[in-house]
């Protein structure tokens, strides 16, 4: 028996939105203590790992391992048919994902469960030389000026004052500060100044969930990856790895 | 480097009995040579002699390419027991599959080159266009499919599900379009045929509804069926879209993730 309920079907909706844009198919990884999910896009270029603990959950059924594949795609859709405050049931009906949102009506879908392979990956304890809590919205503003510019995005520390993120393309440059005196940047840990590329085709994948957590941690180092985690507004977390873009 | 063993000349013998006992377990073999082959399971066959290269795989296939022709004359996906012995001058491939039973039976005379090998390959094999992206390209091409097809809209939901493509003709019929990736087999035709029965019931049967099934090929029986509901089969250039589309590999210049992970 597996049935879980998340408080906010529009929060669940932004988890989604990210895997959607990432992957086709991926697979929950249901287990009591919790809710888990951990892909790569098929180009392997991202990886998405989430955790949400079961006490994230208004109600949490579920006694041994069960693995939950879907079509991303087609769950975002049904998800869009919910408003902020709706209640998410999920459960498993045979070969068939329940999803009910419950608001003023109550709305029912099942899809069909997909097989999906799952891939071990390793856990990744990657040292980054730049960590930084930014306030999502700057960020998430900087990911779009950057867009509109280019295909590249330049993240830069040199020192603990700020963090410089610039979109860089063809077409132009866009640079925004991120600086403790705006307001933007609440704690900024420089080890090593650094300076790194990312896809700007990945990047915007994460953009759903700038809405839903309010703070992200950004961390970096030169030629390495891009870890953003985002907080999940009840518990739980969401983490998207990014590799570099070469120069 | 993979392990590589290769038996020709006066090594030939020494091959000959490697493959004879049951050391080929999860290895690769190739044997180059002229042979001949009895089939029977499905239906029947036979292969006079011919010079023919005979495949191996670590998993048990088995595959028979002549010197021509990308697909192999004779097969067995995979097989329960392959058995290699000699019986007179010839050398004997016996491999049977039991569910459903199939079996080849293959004599080799003048073997010309015997491969033993173990290789590695654990890399994940990714297609770059999904059905998704076949659907979205049509949607916005519908003259590929037919000439005057106007898209309506794409993943329609009725009530038995979603249609891919809904559209109209220039003689403003409705048409509904199912796409395929691979081969369209009977499945597909009923998918077809449920969509179309449910548009029936909801507009009457006086409205005029075609089913255009879209697929890279289509099995005989699934053509059949097609046919008989009245329904219509469009081929699909997998490699002319994917031209079309013009998309590269989407990592750019980005490097893989897991060079750094592992």
């Amino acid at each position: 028996m597996v049935k879980f309920t998340y408080p906010d079907a529009k929060y669940f909706r932004g988890i989604i939105e990210v895997l959607a844009k990432t992957m086709d198919e991926a697979c929950f990884k249901v287990t009591p203590e919790g809710l888990k999910l951990r892909a790569l896009d098929p180009a392997h270029v991202s990886l998405v790992d989430l955790e949400i603990p079961s006490s994230a959950f208004v109600e949490y059924e579920c006694e041994e391992e069960y693995r939950l594949g879907f079509n991303t795609t087609m769950l975002l859709k049904l998800l869009k048919r919910g408003k902020r405050g709706d209640m998410l049931d999920i459960s498993v009906e045979e070969e068939y994902m329940v999803i009910e949102i419950r608001g003023p009506i109550t709305r029912r879908y099942k899809i069909r469960l997909l097989d999906v392979p799952e891939v071990e990956l390793p856990q990744m304890e990657l040292p980054f030389n730049v960590s930084a809590i930014v306030i999502s919205d700057p960020l998430k503003n900087a990911i779009k000026d950057a867009e509109a510019v280019g295909d590249t995005l330049e993240l830069e520390a040199k020192d603990e004052t700020a963090l410089v993120i610039r979109g860089k393309g063809e077409a132009g440059e866009t640079e925004t500060i991120i600086s403790q005196d705006s307001g933007a940047l609440i704690s900024l840990k420089v080890s090593e100044p650094s300076r790194a590329l990312y896809a700007l085709d990945y990047v915007k994948n994460v953009l759903a969930l700038t809405k839903i957590a309010e703070s992200v941690t950004v961390e970096f180092s030169t030629a390495m990856p891009l870890k953003l985690e985002f907080s999940l507004p009840s518990e739980g977390r969401v983490i998207y790895l990014l590799a570099p873009k070469e120069e | 480097m993979a392990k590589i063993r290769v038996y020709v000349g006066q090594n030939l013998d020494k091959g000959i009995k490697l493959i004879s006992g049951e050391a080929i377990e999860k290895k690769t073999v190739i044997i180059i040579g002229n042979c001949r082959i009895q089939y029977e399971g499905r239906g029947v066959s036979r292969l006079d002699w011919g010079e023919r290269i005979i495949m191996i795989k670590s998993d048990g296939s088995l595959l028979v390419h002549r010197p021509f022709g990308y697909l192999p004359v004779n097969w067995q996906p995979e097989t329960s027991t392959i058995h290699i012995f000699s019986r007179g001058e010839y050398l004997c491939v016996k491999a049977v599959r039991s569910k459903p039973r199939e079996r080849v039976f293959i004599e080799l005379k003048d073997i010309d080159m015997i491969v033993v090998s173990e290789l590695e390959d654990n890399a994940q094999f990714i297609e770059y266009l999904s059905e998704a992206e076949i659907r979205d390209f049509l949607a916005s091409h519908p003259e590929i499919i037919e000439k005057g097809l106007r898209t309506i809209s794409v993943e329609k939901n009725i009530e038995p599900g979603f249609i891919d493509l809904y559209c109209v003709d220039e003689k403003d019929r409705i048409v509904v379009v199912e796409i395929k990736r691979h081969t369209a087999t009977v499945n597909a035709v009923k998918q077809l045929s449920t969509y179309i029965n449910a548009l029936r019931r909801e507009y009457g049967p006086n409205r005029n509804i075609r089913g255009i099934l879209v697929a890279p090929s289509i099995t005989k029986n699934a053509h059949e069926l097609l046919v008989k509901l009245g329904m219509e089969y469009r081929r699909i250039d997998l490699k002319a879209i994917y031209e079309k589309i013009g998309r590269t590999i989407v990592r750019d210049k980005s490097k893989s993730i897991l060079e750094y992970i592992e």
